[in-house]
């Protein structure tokens, strides 16, 4: 084999190579970049905080306008503060508002329901208690 | 583009299948958080059934026709109801007495108005008379909930019928 030939053979295994490497890279690359994208997404929309808030929130409304007059109850709250933790939210998860009739749960600084009381709260009290994560309703 | 073309080294590693096959797991996702987050968690129904109960509740304690029939009469302060409600959109409610002889007689009403006819046509539209609460219950149509009781008042000794309409419309 002449000297020339063996170079151009040589030449031709190099290039192969170096596709070849560069493919890989590539892969690597755009499968820690996909990787990565899921991960994000998953924490991002992973607490389901929206879905905590609604499932409490239409909880709340049915408790309370079905409470007799007079009456007392404790709900425990431990997800929807477990939900706020995680968020890092450290304001009011419960904004009650005697005036409209109604409340706004809230757990990150992003989401948050409203809903309204069909009965009138305005002798109701609404007590967050969270050193034991929980919610007193006095009607 | 060179990658999906055959014979070529790097082909092993990048392929066109490969895109494929992460493009179906990226929408499988983002079908999964559109499913997950429009999750609609629907309580009107109960509400509805709440307000309408409460409502009878109330009047059911120590019934008294004439109390009820006059001008004085505050449904919403008697039976601890939003005063708010006629602006809040979000529910309603009627009330009639029935005598004997099947007379209707009004007693009071409050909050979205535009309710009581979704109601009578959604219950109409089911067909069974049993059937008092509306069910497979539309995003955009009030949730309604029909209670017929009986209230017995003391002075005058005599019983009525009680209809008593709730609905709810809270998302």
């Amino acid at each position: 084999m002449s000297n020339g030939l063996h170079k151009i053979i040589f030449n031709m295994k190099n290039k192969k190579a170096q596709d070849t490497l560069n493919s890989a890279v590539i892969f690597v690359l755009l499968n820690a970049a996909f990787i990565g994208i899921l991960g994000l997404a998953i924490v991002m929309f992973g607490t389901g905080a929206d879905s905590f808030e609604k499932i409490y929130g239409q909880k709340i409304v049915m408790v309370t306008d079905s409470m007799r007059e007079g009456s007392v109850l404790e709900m425990d709250l431990k997800e929807i503060y477990n939900v706020a933790n995680k968020n890092n939210f450290e304001d009011n998860i419960l904004l009650v508002d005697k005036e409209n009739n109604n409340f706004t749960i809230k757990t990150s600084s992003s989401t948050g329901h409203a809903y309204y009381f069909s009965s009138d709260i305005t002798s109701s009290s609404f007590f967050l208690t969270p050193q034991k994560n929980s919610l007193i309703i006095k009607t | 583009m060179s990658f999906f073309k055959a014979n070529k080294a790097g082909e092993r590693y990048i392929s066109f299948w490969m895109f494929v096959v992460w493009i179906v797991i990226g929408l499988g996702m983002v079908y999964g958080m559109i499913v997950l987050y429009q999750t609609y968690i629907d309580t009107r129904s109960s509400e509805a059934e709440i307000f309408a109960l409460r409502i009878f509740d109330c009047l059911n304690d120590n019934f008294n026709y004439n109390q009820v029939v006059s001008n004085n009469f505050d449904i919403s302060r008697q039976c601890g109801i939003d005063k708010n409600i006629h602006n809040s959109s979000v529910f309603y409610f009627n009330v009639y007495l029935i005598d004997n002889a099947g007379n209707e007689k009004f007693i009071a009403e409050d909050g979205a108005t535009s309710f009581k006819v979704d109601c009578e046509i959604q219950l109409a539209n089911q067909g069974d008379n049993s059937l008092l609460q509306t069910k497979n219950q539309q995003k955009n149509l009030p949730a309604c909930y029909l209670f017929n009781g009986q209230v017995f008042d003391e002075e005058s000794q005599k019983l009525w019928r009680i209809k008593i309409l709730g609905a709810s419309n809270q998302a």
